[in-house]
């Protein structure tokens, strides 16, 4: 073999070695915009998993599958699908949770290696799509039963109260006792107005509607020192300052701000919260920290604002998000600090002047 | 007199809605009952500790800070037990029935009615209550006493036995106003026994 053939060899080597890879190359980043466009589709589809399934055979048969076989059982009621040709090379899944269940074939074409390794590959992840589309629903119906089980207790503690106060007022109208209509009618005076606000906050509690109401300059120690006390709670207090917030919304806030605390000191009575609560002013701001000494670092500091999570399960879930989201309404602002060795401190920002 | 012929007497509402209470506490006064009002677990412990006369109680379970859950008033129970064990609650509340009417009755509660309850069926609690309250009386006078106690048969009978003297050294203490002397005389044990028990129960005279 002379020399010259041998870098004849080389180059041919070389070449075929280059062109492979850019071949291969190609087709990774084909498939790579196939499973984008799953993703894509999916997304627009927001996630429902028989429209997916609906909707997802051209991009699939773009990408070298054969055909695709389906059938979904859908909380009761079976749907399934079929496009392009049957093959031997098949690819087959089975799901299944709660009252949902899909069976799902798809034929690759009998080609080479390279292509039903990147089909594989791009089945792989339109099975994971599919997975992920089941849970997404089983999640948020999950999820949707459990609050509404929630609020139906929340409600239903409401509407018994008032519902024992029309039932013993009906009683005392129907059989008054004799020569008590006088007191009676005192009663009613005392009771029916306190009934109607009472389901005027249950009709707003339903609502999610924010009490904003007319804002007024109140002292935030002396307003802190009043909530701590009817929690039962002992703090550290320094600084003080007027802001300018209504007093439900002032409430709703430092209420569901101090609530957890108070928890915390009923179920350990032995070792209460050590809160060290500072007020500063700033730039027409009031920052109100709120911090427990004694507390333990946050595991899960991510989920403090988000609504419907309860570390127990015990409440609604709601009362970190809506102290937030009512300091935002207010003008205000309501962070948290998270370290994985210290305690979490609340920074709470209210405005010193009227918010515009 | 009530319309039922039992004697009416004095009791406490704890209810945090101010219009219910208000009702609550206007239909009974107007059949003879004498109602102080409480809308706390703190404010009722003050009438308690205020008004000895207090011996039967209707409680909301629902309590605030924690309107929602049972906590506040299942801890008043268990106050309101520390205080005078011999005291009759009556719980009226609109909490989950079957978790709520178990703690409840676990931590010494004498009747549970779910809201709504009719006022017939308040006043015939009402009216058991008071029969007990005037019946226990009578016993005490006669040097006997009722205890109740919550025993699981896993724990044997020295649990048993050790729940109902502290039940007993706590009721005779509160019935000698906390004299040594006489609770050992009326228990028919020693001073010094009575010093181990006030030690063994961690026992302290209320603040007044």
């Amino acid at each position: 073999m002379t020399l010259t053939n041998l870098y004849l060899y080389l180059i041919l080597i070389g070449g075929t070695t280059l062109a492979v890879t850019a071949w291969l190359l190609h087709q990774a980043r084909a498939q790579s915009g196939r499973s984008r466009e799953l993703v894509r589709l999916n997304e627009a589809l927001n996630f429902d998993l028989p429209d997916f399934l609906r909707q997802c055979w051209p991009i699939l048969s773009a990408a070298g599958f054969s055909g695709i076989n389906w059938r979904l059982n859908w909380f009761g009621t079976t749907i399934s699908g079929e496009h392009g040709v049957v093959t031997s090379k098949v690819l087959e899944q089975h799901f299944e949770a709660d009252e949902i269940s899909l069976n799902i074939s798809l034929y690759s074409a009998s080609s080479g290696w390279e292509r039903r390794y990147f089909s594989r590959s791009l089945a792989e992840s339109f099975f994971l799509l599919l997975r992920m589309d089941l849970w997404i629903k089983l999640g948020s119906v999950r999820s949707t039963f459990s609050q509404a089980a929630k609020m139906t207790v929340f409600l239903q503690h409401d509407i018994k109260n008032m519902l024992q106060l029309t039932s013993l007022a009906t009683e005392q109208l129907l059989n008054p006792v004799p020569g008590q209509d006088a007191q009676l009618l005192s009663a009613l005076r005392r009771s029916v107005p306190a009934l109607r606000d009472r389901a005027q906050l249950m009709l707003k509690r339903l609502n999610q509607e924010n009490v904003i109401s007319s804002k007024k300059q109140t002292s935030i120690a002396t307003f802190l020192e009043q909530s701590l006390a009817a929690h039962e709670l002992q703090a550290e207090l320094t600084g003080d300052c007027m802001v300018e917030i209504g007093e439900p919304s002032l409430h709703s806030i430092v209420d569901n701000l101090l609530g957890n605390y108070a928890s915390q000191a009923r179920s350990q009575p032995a070792a209460p919260p050590q809160l060290v609560i500072s007020i500063t002013e700033h730039t027409n701001e009031a920052l109100i920290e709120i911090e427990d000494k004694t507390g333990t670092p946050c595991a899960w500091p991510e989920r403090l604002f988000e609504p419907f999570w309860s570390e127990h399960g015990k409440g609604r879930g709601i009362g970190l998000y809506q102290a937030r989201q009512t300091a935002h309404q207010n003008g205000g602002r309501l962070l948290v600090t998270a370290s994985p060795d210290k305690p979490l401190k609340f920074s709470l920002f209210l405005p010193q002047t009227e918010h515009l | 007199m009530s319309p039922t012929g039992s004697l009416p007497g004095k009791l406490l509402i704890v209810e945090d809605d101010e219009g219910l209470r208000t009702m609550l506490s206007s239909a009974l006064q107007m059949r003879g009952y004498e109602v102080t009002e409480a809308d706390s677990r703190k404010s009722a412990l003050a009438a308690v500790q205020t008004d000895s006369e207090i011996k039967v109680m209707i409680v909301d379970l629902g309590l605030p800070p924690a309107t929602h859950c049972t906590d506040e008033g299942i801890a008043l129970i268990q106050n309101i037990q520390q205080l005078d064990s011999a005291s009759k609650i009556i719980v009226l509340t609109g909490q989950d029935e079957e978790s709520a009417a178990l703690a409840a009755i676990r931590e010494g509660a004498f009747d549970f009615l779910a809201k709504p309850a009719m006022l017939e069926n308040l006043l015939r609690s009402l009216e058991r209550a008071f029969l007990f309250v005037r019946q226990e009386h009578t016993m005490a006078n006669d040097g006997m006493t009722r205890l109740q106690i919550n025993a699981r048969i896993a724990d044997g009978l020295k649990a048993v036995r050790e729940d109902a003297e502290e039940k007993l050294v706590r009721q005779v203490l509160r019935d000698t106003d906390f004299n040594v002397y006489k609770s050992a005389a009326r228990l028919g044990i020693k001073r010094e026994s009575i010093y181990y028990f006030l030690k063994k129960f961690g026992i302290q005279r209320d603040p007044d």
